[in-house]
């Protein structure tokens, strides 16, 4: 069985720890091996994050080279420009729409056209799920729930290598209150959205 | 979800923990009585988890001051029988490297067992020393995990190991063991002991040269038997039986196993497995040798395995091609690229992968993004002052007179980036005011302003404070007294008035501690009283090259991401800034020189006023100070006052 290969990346604050985590505990409830790279210290003060996640029957190294990712799960869109090098032309990647800009002085001047950014990942790879997750997080009542949204899209992609109903109940789980519900129904729509673009691209 | 805290009822089943929780789970399941560190990247973990069970477990965790100290309470324990651990980042155990020397000679009456957590990559640390030499320097032995699920096993064994050879062992760990979440299978967890008895020996433990000189040759024989002993190792072995010998130490087992599987190679290669890397099990090594055609050692960073085979071969008189750092190359951490070209190249095989989309992301569309100060840090607001007060100073007299910036280690550091451009050093802890006594000494033109946090300076920087004060070496220190160790992850210092259990203890002052040290110019300011912080940084500077004496600021307030949690606890919100577009004239004073993330202008280029993202903002409203047209104010007053005693 081969070793599935996931690049979760966005920006310090985002929550991917957590969806890392989240995704490995689902894949350990389906009973796969699982090993899940974090990055720590002095990145997460707002800085790019990468998680290496890596599923299969039995899992070695923590991490894998460029051109190696099966999938990309990004909660911001210059995040999954940056990581481009881990993809190859059959990585399928979901990303948010949105772009966060650093609080640089001077990199103000420069903007990123989310339409030119999406349309240079598909040149270049042929399965892109962008996701206006941000905007659907605050539908939902809690902004910070835009990982939730990628990774109810993902859920649908990984319902080989997770147990997808363990992974509901774990977001479920996240927090407590107005802010669990708010995340269980960012992670649904999550689902939808990437449940709709699978059916647009098949079209 | 299943962290360490979850798991200490369970004594069989599997759960997803991170590599530092492993080593934990596994001290524990060894009957671990006491373990100490003092925080660092990539080791905080280990430690951080064990001091959230210790009062389930009966035992005692602590954070020590320091990581001398940290080794020298574990040693004792471990001298009156009880199971120790003390862990550290790699660096922080130059700052134990002196009793880890002396702790050779002693021995130890219980398991001791060190945990280093390397860095190789530097993914949060200034060097990538390989502490692997420290196990050769100092004669103790040195293990290391060959994956992160293995790390909960070794570190049980390595007790084991250690409380049978009465000497003290390393576990070293590197930041993909440590910050890898795996699967590991949970075991019993034995009643620890948590009380002992000092065997009095002055001979063994008072280490006075006469002493010493016995104790050495007692090493050496002692040395021996754990040479003999690692053969036995269950975490060494061999896989495959083909006639070219790869041996993989630490992680780069990993990667060599999945580099033969990728490869399909293993009918030609045998993999050795290492995990006793100092001193390696000679004749486990030598039987591999004896019908290898030719070898290949991988491992990160240095060649201490190589070293130690090429030795074997020489000895031997081997006749024997070795292969090791001409193929892996010496600096960062392994990857499956660097461990896929050296073998292809060693087994002269050729091997494809699929290409990357793009060598490397497009520019015009990708910017930079490092580390920054949170939203609401402390020590923006004093940043913001003192580039302030040294850029009048420089208008006034000239930039060849700007003091000399000492940084140390913390997020302060961050204050290295423009727009405050505050660092100048940052060696290792304390070397702020460490470096300090000597520009003070032979600077010609600018005094030095040491900038060192709270944590940092109960750590390392009162002795160099001392110093200042007995050479009477001019310098100003601004303490930024943020009343936690903020980088790591929040764990509770001096400064905190609590311990790793959770129990209440005295606060420590570093303004206390400079007047009883002798500075006789100490100010404490809250930084994010802007006008007030100028003031006092001023006058500090002139008092510093006027008496040509130390003087000392402690800037005091509480870390933003301490102060939100303790509001959003209190079941309160934090208060949001607006900013008025009708005042606001696009100077960009708040996001250019202030530079707070959660602040940005509106629609570059065309309208730059202004605008607060209220996903960042945290209510701190230093914001309303810096604006010079009052063009920012509080969305909701009433909430400010309602959460201002948070802050302190």
């Amino acid at each position: 069985m081969k070793v599935l290969n996931v690049v979760v990346c966005g920006v310090g604050g985002q929550g991917l720890l957590t969806m890392a985590r989240l995704l490995a505990e689902a894949a350990l409830a389906r009973g796969m091996d699982v090993a899940a790279a974090e990055t720590h210290g002095m990145s997460q003060r707002g800085g790019s994050v990468i998680v290496f996640l890596r599923i299969g029957e039995k899992v070695y190294a923590p991490t894998f080279s460029r051109g190696q990712a099966d999938l990309v799960l990004s909660t911001e869109l210059v995040e999954t420009l940056r990581n481009c090098v881990y993809m190859n032309r059959g990585t399928r990647v979901i990303t948010n729409t949105k772009v966060i800009y650093p609080a640089i002085p001077g990199v103000y001047s420069v903007r990123v056209d989310p339409s030119k950014a999406i349309e240079w990942l598909r040149q270049r790879v042929e399965r892109v799920f962008p996701i206006p997750a941000s905007d659907i997080a605050m539908d939902c009542g809690n902004p910070q729930a835009t990982n939730m949204v990628i990774l109810g899209a993902a859920s649908i992609l990984l319902s080989e290598w997770i147990d997808a109903e363990k992974l509901r109940e774990l977001v479920s789980k996240v927090g407590r209150g107005r802010v669990a519900e708010a995340n269980l129904r960012a992670f649904e729509r999550g689902q939808e959205e990437m449940r709709r673009l699978m059916e647009e691209s098949s079209t | 979800m299943a962290r360490l805290r979850d798991t200490v009822a369970m004594s069989s089943g599997r759960a997803v923990l991170l590599g530092n929780e492993a080593i934990a789970r596994g001290a524990i399941e060894a009957g671990v009585a006491v373990a100490t560190a003092y925080p660092g990247t990539p080791s905080t973990e280990i430690v951080e988890s064990l001091a959230e069970v210790a009062r389930d477990l009966g035992i005692y965790v602590e954070w020590s001051v320091n990581e001398k100290v940290a080794f020298e309470t574990a040693l004792a324990a471990a001298m009156c029988g009880c199971r120790a651990l003390t862990a550290m980042k790699h660096v922080g155990l130059n700052v134990a490297a002196d009793p880890l020397m002396s702790s050779a000679y002693t021995g130890v009456e219980e398991g001791f067992v060190i945990v280093t957590a390397d860095d190789p990559s530097m993914w949060s640390s200034q060097n990538e020393q390989d502490n692997r030499i420290y196990g050769l320097h100092a004669y103790i032995p040195v293990f290391e995990p060959g994956t992160p699920k293995e790390a909960k096993e070794l570190t049980r064994y390595v007790f084991e190991f250690s409380s049978r050879m009465k000497h003290p062992a390393i576990l070293r760990s590197t930041t993909r063991i440590s910050h890898t979440r795996v699967v590991i299978d949970l075991g019993p967890i034995p009643r620890p002991v948590c009380r002992g008895s000092f065997p009095k020996d002055p001979k063994r433990f008072v280490l006075v040269p006469a002493h010493a000189r016995e104790l050495r040759l007692e090493l050496l024989k002692r040395w021996e038997r754990i040479r003999e002993e690692v053969e036995y190792c269950p975490f060494n072995c061999v896989e495959g039986d083909g006639r070219l010998l790869i041996i993989a130490a630490g992680i780069s087992y990993a990667y060599a196993r999945e580099a033969l599987d990728m490869l399909n190679a293993w009918s030609r290669a045998r993999l050795l497995k290492l995990s006793s890397v100092v001193p390696i099990p000679r004749k486990t090594v030598l039987k591999a040798l004896s019908d290898a055609e030719k070898v290949l050692i991988i491992e990160e960073l240095e060649p201490v395995v190589e070293m130690q085979v090429k030795s074997i071969v020489a000895e031997e008189g081997l006749r024997i091609e070795v292969h090791g750092k001409d193929l892996v190359g010496y600096p960062y951490e392994m990857t499956m690229e660097r461990a896929l070209r050296a073998i292809a190249r060693f087994l002269e095989v050729d091997y494809s992968l699929p290409q990357p989309v793009a060598e490397e992301p497009p520019k015009d569309m990708v910017f930079p993004r490092p580390p920054q100060l949170c939203p609401g840090c402390p020590y923006r607001p004093l940043y913001y002052a003192l580039r302030r007060v040294v850029d009048r100073l420089n208008a006034e007299r000239g930039q060849e007179h700007e003091p000399v910036f000492c940084g140390d280690i913390g997020c302060y550091t961050l204050g290295l980036n423009p727009p405050f451009r505050l660092h100048d050093t940052c060696i290792e802890m304390g070397g702020s005011i460490g470096l300090a006594n000597g520009f003070a000494r032979f600077e010609r033109n600018r005094i030095p302003i040491a900038i060192i946090g709270d944590s940092t300076f109960f750590h390392a920087g009162i002795p160099p404070l001392i110093n200042a004060v007995y050479n009477r070496n001019p310098m100003l220190v601004i303490v930024l007294d943020n009343r936690i160790t903020a980088m790591t992850g929040h764990q509770p210092n001096p400064s905190t008035g609590v311990t790793a259990m959770g129990e209440e203890t005295k606060t420590l002052r570093p303004e206390d501690i400079a007047r009883a040290i002798g500075v006789e110019a100490v100010y404490v300011v809250d930084p994010t009283n802007i006008a007030e912080t100028e003031k006092v940084l001023r006058e500090a500077i002139d008092y510093v090259e006027k008496s040509r004496a130390p003087a000392v600021v402690v800037s005091r307030r509480l870390c933003s991401l301490v102060a939100v949690r303790r509001i959003r606890r209190a079941g309160l919100e934090v208060p949001k800034y607006v900013v008025d577009p009708e005042k606001c004239r696009g100077c960009g004073v708040c996001y250019n020189k202030f530079a707070c993330p959660a602040i940005r202008p509106r629609d570059p280029p065309n309208d730059m006023r202004a605008v607060i993202d209220p996903e960042l903002c945290v209510g701190c409203g230093v914001c309303e100070q810096v604006c010079p047209f009052h063009a920012i104010a509080p969305q909701n007053p009433e909430l400010v006052e309602k959460t201002r005693g948070f802050w302190r």
